[in-house]
């Protein structure tokens, strides 16, 4: 480990006991106004004691202060070294290890920014593409249903044998599902063949009567 | 008396202290040695003066200790 490591290390421990320091000053505090409560017949060797305490008070309140003053510089410190344990430079290479982690979280900030701004562009293109399907399957559909509603009115003007000259059949069937049509249309064709299948039956019926009677 | 004791332990523990501060903020400094920065004189300032008043707070709670012991 090198020099730098092995005072790393040691920095490290203290700053641990400097970070309780907060209860043990707090704790000698106390013991120290605790003392000087107890009583001490020699009036002189009093004052003294109470002296002491209160020098021992005050060093404890600058022992406090201190405390994070060297929190602050022992951290500051690890954070400036804390690389060159690696040993990546030494001595002086601190300061690289700095600029270089510097550089390094800036460049992690701007690799994270440009990575949000990719999903972000990914998601609008996502919804115009989205966008653009749906619009293309609804004239899709239009198209299948004007198409079929010609389609149908055609067939109905064959079967019913008028023209849809007023537009009552395209009316009848703009509104309607392709599937709706096509069983409209077959149903008016059944009717139709139907009447047509009567008019056979009567016109062979007399044809067979006149031809049975003929015969 | 118990609190005398009290202290006495404390006083130890500040004793110790005072010595890791010194003992460390001396490494720093002979490592870093003359081209010490900003930050490295930080450290060495703080920890410094952590052992001074560690130090001065253990020998005065010392001194209250052994005055309080034999009232």
């Amino acid at each position: 480990m090198s020099e730098v490591g092995r005072i790393s290390s040691r920095l490290r421990g203290l700053l641990g006991e400097v970070r309780r320091l907060d209860r043990q000053a707090q704790h000698a505090s106390n013991v120290a106004r605790a003392l000087a409560t107890q009583p001490v017949r020699d009036e002189r060797k009093r004052g003294e004691r109470d002296a002491a305490v209160a020098r021992a008070r005050g060093a404890l309140a600058a022992l406090t202060a201190d405390q994070r003053r060297a929190l602050a510089a022992g951290n500051a410190w690890l954070a400036m070294h804390g690389s060159s344990q690696g040993g990546g430079g030494g001595g002086r290479g601190g300061r690289g290890a700095d600029r270089s982690r510097a550089r390094s979280q800036r460049n992690n900030a701007d690799r994270r920014a440009a990575a949000a701004r990719r999903r972000e562009r990914r998601a609008e293109a996502a919804l115009r593409e989205a966008q653009r399907r749906e619009a293309s399957r609804e004239m899709a559909a239009e198209d299948n249903r004007e198409s079929a509603a010609k389609l149908a009115v055609t067939a109905l003007e064959q079967i019913l044998g008028i023209p849809d000259s007023g537009g009552a059949l395209a009316d009848a069937v703009a509104p309607l599902a392709r599937r709706q049509v096509r069983a409209y249309v077959a149903m008016k064709g059944r009717e139709t063949a139907s009447r047509v299948r009567a008019a056979i039956g009567r016109l062979r019926g007399g044809g067979r009567r006149s031809g049975r009677g003929g015969g | 008396m118990p609190g005398s004791r009290e202290a006495q332990a404390v006083a130890a523990e500040l004793m110790d202290l005072k010595r890791k501060a010194e003992s460390l903020a001396a490494e720093v400094s002979a490592e870093i040695g003359g081209s010490a920065t900003g930050k490295d004189r930080d450290v060495i300032h703080a920890l410094r003066a952590l052992g001074r008043h560690a130090g001065e707070a253990a020998s005065a709670l010392q001194q209250a200790a052994s005055l309080t012991a034999s009232p």
